[in-house]
């Protein structure tokens, strides 16, 4: 069964169809999290809940976008939701544990952390998620602006604004680091 | 002075790829087998169905609420009006304290 055909058997209530679905966009979903969050841990936890409210919503899906691009837009909005019910100092915090378990994680495997991820983290999230969306994804800023439900205008000035804080952050730090 | 500008944000989006596909890497998103995508699927679907059973019960309730009344202020029936009327509050209160036993339920 091609994708399209999984689509329209799901909605109409084949369980075996929508599994089937699910477990092939399963990686990228997780994937495009774990970019978003730049936290495994949590990436996991939203990766479940968008896969519920996936299964949830189905009849909802009008195959105007990809399916994949439906997805990272449940994901996104959870992300958005969730980030809203924290406070910034607790948010903080939790950034800060996830990225020393993570450092641990690479050393335990060998492996250099990638430093830049850092400079990324340094942007918040209503600005990452846009750069992430337009300059590592390839989506248009028509796009961008569906799946975060805002203005295209928005995106437009958050992907600029963020590039230029992206830019003086690393030059920053090159600088610091010699 | 532009030109500079698009190069060094080049190099600024492929240092940010490269560093999102070593995240990718370090923690690299392994799909889990079909049982678990059947699982998940049967049990949402599930609790979704019941979630919209009570609730359309619950909005039977009230309607009988409302068509009670009306028949009341109708045809003075005092006996239907309170039978009608205890049968739906009764019918409310097991609804919540169902609800309120499988929100509390730890059992997997």
């Amino acid at each position: 069964m091609d994708e399209r055909d999984l689509i329209k058997q799901a909605q109409k209530g084949n369980q075996q169809a929508l599994s089937e679905l699910l477990q092939k966009h399963y990686a990228f979903l997780k994937s495009y999290l774990l970019k978003i969050t730049v936290n495994p841990y949590l990436a996991e936890d939203l990766t479940q809940e968008t896969l519920i409210k996936a299964i949830e919503k189905i009849t909802s899906y009008d195959g105007r976008s990809a399916f994949s691009s439906w997805l990272i837009t449940i994901g996104s909005r959870l992300y958005i939701d969730f980030l809203r019910k924290k406070d910034t100092e607790k948010r903080w915090t939790e950034k800060q544990k996830a990225l020393s378990k993570m450092k641990w994680a690479a050393g335990n495997m060998n492996r250099d952390w990638p430093e830049f991820l850092e400079v990324l983290l340094t942007l918040s999230e209503e600005y990452r998620i846009p750069l992430i969306l337009k300059h590592y994804y390839g989506y248009t800023y028509a796009e961008i602006a569906d799946i975060l439900h805002i203005r295209e205008g928005t995106v437009k000035s958050r992907v600029h604004h963020a590039s230029n804080q992206l830019r003086k952050e690393w030059l920053d730090d090159e600088q610091t680091s010699g | 002075m532009n030109k500079h500008l698009d190069e060094d944000n080049d190099q600024l989006y492929q240092k940010m790829r490269e560093g999102l596909d070593e995240l990718d890497e370090l923690f690299p998103s392994a799909t889990p087998d079909t049982a678990f995508f059947q699982s998940i699927v049967s049990e949402t679907t599930k609790r979704t169905k019941k979630r919209i059973r009570y609730e359309l019960l619950a909005f039977w309730c009230v309607a009988l609420v409302v068509l009670s009344m009306f028949y009341f202020i109708q045809s003075q029936a005092l006996i239907i009006y309170f039978l009608v009327q205890g049968l739906s509050f009764l019918a409310f209160v097991l609804i919540l304290a169902k609800r309120w036993v499988g929100n509390h339920d730890t059992t997997p």
